[in-house]
């Protein structure tokens, strides 16, 4: 994303409107780009309330740089890390998990989506998700037919698991969305983020 | 929401040969964020009313607002009770400046469910009840202040949250499209490279 030089110099003495700019037209490659020094800035530093404030902001910020189904995709990311910050901070993980909600919702409104939509599909889908013990259970094998028409087979989470079951409110198809939510899921190295330590080898 | 409610109203009155700025404007999301990177004075909760509305009062012509920190604030629920206390506190100053009797008549009279002060000035030559009503009103406010910054760290729920993306979102764009009506190029690409270092619209490579 580039602004113009006016625009910058406009919103020079406005730190909230300037702020603004890479959240409300977020570029998702500089985001994944710079994800690795995000977290390395957040490691070994304890889990204050300041700062898993600001560990929510910047996973929020990740979790959007998406270009499918943003909306859906924030709401199932957000169930997701419900569960993984119950594993690995779990007395900090009420007050991470509000925090996340609200740089989701805030973010999401800079992006553009009206206010009721954003709760709305929040609350739904957090109500819904809550349900799904398993995120993919026993992949299955499923046959499917690439762009260029041949087709292929594909390991997919089962029936009934939580990611299976997401999928079914997203636009696009079932193989790209695994393909895409699972990329975006390896990159976020979202154990480092939330300890600050580095992943251990076998855990 | 018209321009009045996001850019407000500034008064500047004169008394004794000093020119004092009345700002009134609405108390949203840019003075709630700025006060949370301790900027400027702050209520946010601990009143007794949602703040929605500020009257700040600054020595000096009206470009002051821009680069001096207020001498008193005043927070209201609602924009009646703004113009109202504008038009009050107007004629207070007038009357004998912002020491003056009828100033602190304005402070003391003040229905706490209705306006919120912060008296940020201490002058020394005024009177020592003056100056304790003024310290007893500033350490008053203080412990509001801090309480307030301690909610502040607390999350706000979805829709709060919501709400004030939104709310950014819309002035952001006010903002963007006034860029692009002086400049007449996109103000916003995401294609690198759009325009040269002196601001000249360069090929889009995206194009």
């Amino acid at each position: 994303m580039m602004e113009h030089p006016r625009l910058t110099l406009v919103l020079e003495n406005d730190d909230l409107l300037r702020a603004a700019v890479p959240l409300c037209f977020p570029s998702v490659h500089n985001i994944r780009e710079q994800w690795p020094s995000v977290i390395a800035a957040h490691r070994d530093k304890p889990n204050t309330p300041d700062m898993l404030r600001q560990k929510a902001g910047v996973l929020a910020m990740f979790i959007l740089a998406t270009e499918y189904d943003v909306l859906e995709n924030a709401a199932l990311w957000y169930r997701v890390i419900d569960e993984e910050a119950f594993v690995y901070i779990r007395e900090d993980r009420d007050l991470f998990a509000d925090y996340l909600q609200d740089s989701l919702a805030h973010n999401l409104a800079l992006q553009g989506y009206a206010v009721d939509e954003i709760c709305g599909t929040m609350a739904e889908r957090s109500k819904e998700y809550a349900q799904y013990r398993g995120w993919r259970g026993k992949e299955q094998p499923t046959r499917i037919v690439l762009s260029d028409g041949t087709e292929s087979t594909m390991d997919l989470p089962a029936d009934g698991t939580l990611l299976c079951e997401a999928f079914k409110h997203f636009k696009g198809s079932p193989e790209r969305l695994n393909y895409n939510f699972g990329l975006q899921f390896v990159q976020a190295h979202v154990y480092e983020l939330l300890t600050g330590k580095e992943m251990p080898a076998r855990r | 929401m018209n321009a009045a409610d996001i850019f407000g109203k500034l008064r500047v009155v004169r008394w004794n040969g000093f020119d004092f700025t009345l700002s009134l404007i609405r108390w949203g999301f840019l003075r709630r964020y700025r006060a949370r990177r301790g900027k400027i004075t702050f209520f946010d909760t601990g009143a007794l009313f949602i703040p929605k509305y500020e009257i700040a009062v600054y020595e000096g012509a009206a470009p002051v607002v821009f680069s001096k920190a207020p001498e008193m604030v005043f927070y209201y629920p609602d924009k009646a009770a703004a113009l109202l206390r504008l038009g009050d506190l107007e004629s207070a100053i007038v009357e004998g400046g912002l020491d003056g009797a009828p100033t602190l008549d304005f402070i003391r009279d003040a229905n706490p469910q209705r306006q919120h002060n912060w008296v940020l000035r201490v002058c020394p030559e005024s009177s020592a009840a003056s100056r304790q009503a003024a310290a007893a009103s500033n350490e008053y406010v203080r412990g509001i202040f801090a309480h307030a910054m301690e909610e502040a760290k607390k999350p706000r729920g979805a829709y709060r949250s919501a709400l004030l993306g939104a709310e950014t979102r819309c002035k952001l764009l006010i903002v963007i499209a006034d860029v692009e009506a002086e400049t007449g190029v996109p103000a916003v690409s995401r294609c690198l490279g759009y325009w040269r270092l002196d601001g000249t619209p360069a090929p889009n490579p995206c194009a």
